[in-house]
């Protein structure tokens, strides 16, 4: 939720929901002045009947020489009173039965939520028509008509809120902490949750409006009050003769109306930034020649990385998420990329592929794969109006996503989907070929076969995780990219999933990519360790010489701080301070502020990349000194 | 051996299947979900107990039932001696005095809309306890207990404002400022970064031995509930299979379960590679619980006695003990694959 | 045979709802103020006819009785009698019917058709111009009160360039039979078509972008990007596949808000369809015919939530049956 202010501001700087936050205030100032605007009385014949608009009556009298301007603006009076009235009464009606039903659960929620989606199902047009049919036709009927069959969407929005905020830890820990339930909903429940329902509230008010128009409209409305539904009702005979009495109402109801729809628009887009810039189709983006001097060598490196950089647009804030970062791997290596949240490591890896989000741009740096330029500068490389990456893609390098609920379409079987993906790329093979392949990596990586028809929701976690494995084989790949592919397992589907990984790695001989938080997986499955911290590679080096002997304090502090199962009890070494992501020009050493040994030099000179021994390089001014100086627990 | 400061004993926590529709016409409900089946366990005062289990092992209902969030279907929750499974009122509000709660998330841990400080003293005010002028001086106390300093500062800044490791600290202090006799923590460290985590884990077993409170430490990690308890519970699908002192239970456990779950951390020490054992069967059963050894279905040692009969607990000696048939073999010998 | 017990299973859920439906309507009728004999023989009925219709609700019984009785003659399909014409209001009713499914069909098709692909077009392009325009724009369109947009048609269109009719179905005196008759009806339609499928279309448009938007961000079309199918391919194949599923939701749950439009748009063009007949019954106070027309509506709005779950099951693998 967001302060008053600030949300105002953000609704300000929106053109749209500027506009029409004036236009609803505006309409607002008039119903609330009207009679003190000096216009004729609008109930008063005292004009010629039928004057077109201009002159004294500027948008004419209507056939009782009424005169239109002043009726349309009394008609704001009674639409707004409609709106406000109505929605604040199916507001507080909602907020009270959403809420119960939330909180309470069990029976009372069942009949609450049963009682919303039979209002769900009933057509309440009608049913505020029949009311006010056989009540008759006052304003306030109209209301409360309209409140009574509109309370349930407000109850609905309530309830849904209620149920997430209700398993909120600060909303768990009052009532642990021995709040009672009523002190709980007051406090924390309401007004965390009321932001949602207050938005829905401007629509709620076009609605009614709508409402009220329609049932002026059929004949239906208050006698007594002037209202946009019935001049239009009225005008409607006249139409012929004298159109703008029809004309003027509708348009002022448009206005308001979408007003109101636009700023309840507008501040649930300025509640929910995200929701503006979601999805989409990846953007264009300029591309490069490949290098003329390009010529291809005997033994190239598989992929070869350099000074890539990566930049995030988050509103006005630049964000370098890959700062620079340069390796090379050999064909059939094994590197495991290793760093906390936010430090650049889930960035790379999607950076190797080039399936970047349309916040991000490349800002530097060259890749190279199989001795080919894939990245030239920053820009993809295209070759006759194709990315080369393209060609790459799945049948040389693939990639094993975290296997969230929805990492496979949840709509299609798991075969079409895996042959879809085999025949893309080898569009000459036949659907037999293709699920034959499909039976083969299965076999591979040991699920059984008839599972391969299965929908994604139908195999357990640990299933979907080894058919996203079997998925990223289907074209044998030389490269694979695991981005944290155990992370939402169990501990022990996790240990089986590294272990097969690393099982096909070696049989296939493929290059693995490993991205992972936990330097436990990384330690028992590659071979290579890059250890990122900011943006920037900090530190890599074979495996053993990572955890034996590791030469940046970063990596120090971080195997200081792992827990162990195995060996003597040391009190774990903690680290001050908390991991930052780069958004300016940084001084000096990035781990500096954070670092027990730094000194003056770390805070204003950028450390060089210092080599320690074969494979082995650390980013630091005193590298040597913590190289010979071997770790804590070993000594 | 100090004095046992929670007891629970026989719990079990069945839930009924979703209030359907129909359910209203016609009264019948599905089969339930059994997530906790039958748990025993003590946590002694001033002592660290963890539970470790997978998800949905029933380690967090557990911890619900012992702060009385949620109450047993069958069972009793006994604190200092009282059996308190049924109270309400103004005794469940004494209670909560005394038992208070750490939870996973962090970054919900807090009212968006309270500052700090607001926050960390609200169970003072639910307490009716102090003026506010020394509630405020509470309040800066423990944020500087838990290295929330300045504690002014801080005292004054909205959760927006901070970090994880900020804001689990400043949860702790919610937690501590009744100075409670035990304190539940559901995987307390678990959603924060490698580097953060051992200043958390650090700062609560520094509390701890000023204070002088119990916790009840739930994890899915063994090597984290190494590092913090003093006697370790090993839960699998609602029920504990092992139990003892935690450097026991670890050098020696007594059920194969607890030996795949040590032999699935990875080491991350030089050249150590572990002998990894391949594990039968799947995930964690949604449908119910196996008849007989809950764990047969996956155990890689399982006979057919396993199928049939459920095991009672084993002694190991030295309050360990484990539900297995062959805990005294396990114990010795470690997990053999039968021919 | 698992669809038809799914079917049996959501048919025995809408039962309850129905039957508060009618509930509804029968305590409606007994708060009013007035005569409940009076409502529902008409004001100026004879006294015969006041008995007879007093006898047919059991009205001298009690409240419970009276509601048993109200009950059982709308199960049994009876409305009551319009006091206007004196006809069964079931039979009144059925015979406005297909003017309005027609009305009510061909608009909903156009809107849903056009929409969805506006929707999912600029899905592609979340946050750019043509995005925010085509936003502000299709919320317009559902600001716009229909009644009044069907008469600026008709002043537009009918009065000012005399190109199209302006109410009615058909013409007077117009061909009766043939491929004329279906061309004169068609001539009537596009106006009242328009104004509908104009005010319906916004709603499509925003939920289709909104879904496909939603799809789009979805893992599930990272991991077909990352294989290497064409955005085409992945717009059509994953994100439209899967929004589908929220579109048909609304598609059932907004036909309420639907048949309100119609019912406005009827009544501004004199479409023979319930709506115009709600508009009349209105001006003549007849009041079973309004009632019936609630019941009705909400019976029509019932089934065609249960239609949408059951495609909703049908396109989702995921919704167990």
């Amino acid at each position: 939720m967001l302060a008053p202010r600030r949300l105002l501001t953000l609704l300000l700087q929106n053109p749209t929901s500027a506009a029409s936050l004036f236009l609803v205030l505006f309409a607002l100032a008039i119903a609330i002045l009207a009679p003190f605007l000096g216009l004729p009385d609008p109930g008063q014949m005292a004009a010629k009947p039928y004057l077109p608009p201009g002159g004294e009556h500027w948008l004419g009298t209507d056939n009782f020489g009424r005169d239109v301007l002043s009726r349309v603006i009394w008609g704001t009076r009674v639409a707004l009173l409609v709106a406000v009235g109505s929605a604040a009464l199916s507001i507080l009606v909602g907020v009270i039965a959403g809420s119960l039903a939330g909180y309470y659960g069990g029976w009372l929620d069942s009949v609450l939520s049963r009682t919303f989606d039979v209002f769900l199902l009933i057509p309440t047009f009608f049913l505020v028509l029949l009311i006010v049919a056989l009540f008759g036709s006052s304003l306030t009927l109209v209301m409360i008509a309209i409140a009574l069959t509109a309370w349930p969407r407000s109850a609905r929005i309530m309830r849904s809120q209620v149920l997430s905020l209700k398993s909120r830890v600060y909303v768990q820990a009052a009532l642990a902490s021995g709040a009672s339930s009523s002190q709980t909903i007051v406090k924390h429940i309401v007004p965390n949750g009321i932001g949602p329902i207050i938005t829905d509230g401007t629509i709620l008010m076009g609605l009614a409006i709508l409402t009220e128009a329609g049932l002026s409209f059929l004949g239906l409305g208050d006698q007594n009050s002037v209202s946009w539904g019935r001049m239009i009702f009225e005008g409607q005979r006249q139409l012929r003769l004298a159109p703008w009495i029809s004309i003027a109402p509708g348009v002022a109801m448009l206005i308001l109306v979408a007003s109101l729809n636009l700023l309840g628009d507008g501040i649930n887009h300025a509640l929910n930034p995200q929701m503006r810039s979601r999805g989409g189709a990846p953007r264009r983006r300029p591309t490069a020649a490949p290098p003329a001097d390009e010529s291809p060598r005997p033994v190239s490196p598989i992929i070869e990385v350099d000074n890539l950089r990566l930049t995030y647009s988050v509103g006005t804030r630049r964000i370098h998420a890959v700062d620079g970062v340069s390796f090379t791997l050999p064909r059939g290596a094994s590197l495991g990329i290793v760093g906390e949240s936010g430090c650049g490591k889930s960035s790379l890896g999607s950076a190797l592929l080039q399936t970047i989000p349309n916040n991000a741009d490349f800002t530097g740096g060259t890749v190279r794969f199989d001795g080919q330029s894939i990245l030239r500068d920053g820009k993809p490389v295209s070759e006759r109006g194709r990315l080369r990456i393209q060609a790459l893609r799945w049948s040389r390098i693939s990639t094993i996503f975290q296997s969230s609920m929805n990492a496979l379409n949840p709509v299609t079987t798991i075969r079409k989907q895996m042959v879809a993906a085999y025949r893309l790329h080898r569009p000459k093979a036949g659907d037999a070929e293709a699920t034959a392949r499909v039976a083969e990596v299965f076999d591979l990586i040991g699920i059984p076969r008839h599972r391969m028809n299965a929908y994604p929701h139908q195999l357990s976690g640990g299933m979907r995780q080894r058919t996203m494995i079997a998925l990223s084989l289907i074209l044998e790949p030389d490269l694979v990219i695991a981005d944290e592919p155990t992370t939402a397992l169990d501990m022990l589907i996790q240990d089986q999933i590294l272990a097969e990984i690393d099982k096909l790695r070696r049989r296939l001989n493929l290059t693995l990519i490993l991205v992972s938080h936990d330097m436990g997986a990384v330690a028992e499955t590659c071979e290579m360790v890059a250890v990122m911290y900011a943006g920037r590679i900090v530190e890599m080096a074979p495996t053993a010489v990572i955890f034996g002997n590791p030469s940046h304090p970063y990596t120090r502090a971080l195997i200081d701080a792992l827990p162990s199962l195995r060996g003597p009890m040391k009190t774990l070494a903690t680290l001050p301070g908390e991991a930052f992501q780069p958004t300016e020009t940084i001084v000096g050493c990035r781990f500096a502020p954070r670092c027990r040994h730094a000194t003056d030099l770390c805070r204003t000179e950028a450390p060089p990349s210092v080599a320690l021994s074969s494979g082995h390089t650390a980013e630091c001014h005193y590298a040597r000194a913590f190289a010979a100086e071997p770790l804590r627990e070993h000594a | 051996m100090t004095k046992p400061l929670i007891e629970l004993s026989g719990l079990r926590m069945v839930y009924e299947s979703s209030h359907s529709f129909m359910s209203m016409f016609t009264g019948r409900s599905g089969p339930g979900v059994t997530a906790v089946d039958g748990i025993s366990l003590t946590v002694r005062s001033g002592e660290t107990t963890a539970i470790v289990g997978e998800s949905g092992s029933g380690k967090t209902t557990t911890g619900r039932i012992a702060t009385l969030q949620e109450r047993p279907t069958a069972g009793t929750v006994r604190f200092d001696g009282e059996d308190v499974t049924d109270l309400s009122g103004a005794a469940l509000k004494r209670f909560r005095r005394q038992v208070q709660m750490i939870f996973q998330n962090p970054y919900e841990a807090l009212d968006p809309r309270l500052t700090i400080g607001q926050s960390v003293g609200e169970p003072l005010r639910l307490h009716h306890l102090g003026s506010p002028g020394e509630r405020r001086a509470k309040v800066l106390k423990i944020l500087a207990e838990v290295e929330l300093r300045p504690a002014e500062a801080y005292a004054d800044r909205y959760p927006a404002d901070l970090s994880g490791g900020q804001l689990q600290r400043a949860a702790i202090a919610r937690a501590l400022i009744l100075e409670p006799k035990a304190v539940i923590a559901d995987e307390p460290v678990s959603m924060l970064d490698v580097s953060v985590r051992s200043g958390v884990m650090n700062l609560m077993r520094a509390l701890q031995s000023r204070m002088g409170m119990s916790y009840l430490y739930i994890t899915h990690d063994l090597a984290v509930a190494r590092y913090m308890a003093n006697r370790i519970a090993v839960m699998y699908l609602g029920a504990i299979v092992e139990e003892g002192p935690t450097e026991q239970l670890i050098a020696a456990s007594g059920h194969p379960y607890t030996r795949l779950l040590i032999s699935a951390v990875p080491e991350h020490h030089q050249g150590a590679r572990r002998r990894r054992v391949t594990l039968s069967g799947d995930a964690l059963s949604e449908t119910g619980i196996p008849a007989g050894c809950r764990f047969h279905t996956r155990c890689p040692m399982a006979q057919p006695v396993c199928r049939s009969v459920e095991p009672s607990r084993v002694s190991l000696g030295a309050g360990h003990e484990a539900a297995c048939h062959f805990a005294t073999d396990v114990a010795r010998n470690g997990l053999t694959v039968a021919a | 045979m698992r669809l038809r017990r799914y079917f049996i299973h959501r048919l025995l859920q809408v039962l309850p709802v129905a039957l508060i439906i009618i509930v509804i309507n029968f305590l409606l009728i007994h708060l009013a103020p007035g005569d409940v004999s009076i409502l529902l023989a008409g004001e100026d009925a004879d006294p015969a006819y006041m008995a007879a219709v007093r006898e047919r609700y059991g009205l001298d019984k009690s409240f419970f009785d009276q509601l048993i009785a109200y009950l059982g003659q709308i199960l049994q399909g009876d409305l009551g009698i319009s006091y206007r014409t004196r006809e069964p209001v079931f039979d009144v009713l059925m015979e406005r019917v297909p003017a309005t499914l027609l009305l009510a069909g061909t608009s909903l098709v156009i809107a849903a058709v056009l929409g969805t692909w506006i929707g999912t077009a600029i899905a592609r392009r979340p946050g750019s111009l043509a995005d925010t325009v085509v936003a502000t724009f299709s919320i317009s369109l559902f600001s716009i009160p229909v009644f009044w947009l069907g008469l600026m048609l008709i002043l537009f269109f009918a009065v000012q360039l005399r190109w199209l009719p302006s109410s009615g179905m058909i013409s007077i005196g117009g061909p009766r039979d043939g491929f004329a008759r279906i061309m004169d009806i068609v001539w009537h339609m596009i106006l009242p078509v328009a104004a509908l499928s104009t005010v319906w279309l916004g709603q499509y448009i925003r939920l289709a972008r909104t879904s496909v938007a939603e799809v789009l961000s979805e893992s599930y079309v990272t991991t077909a990007r990352s294989i290497g199918f064409s955005e085409p391919y992945v717009l059509f194949h994953h994100g439209l596949r899967n929004a589908l599923l929220p579109i048909v939701t609304v598609l059932g749950l907004e036909l309420g808000l639907l048949l309100t439009g119609a019912v406005l748009t009827e009544t501004v063009f004199s479409w023979p369809g319930l709506g115009r007949l709600i508009y009349e019954a209105i001006l003549a106070r007849d009041t079973p015919i309004i009632m019936g027309a609630f019941i009705v509506m909400s019976f029509t709005v019932m089934l065609a939530s249960l239609a949408t779950d059951i495609a909703y099951a049908a396109l989702d693998p995921r919704v167990s049956l």
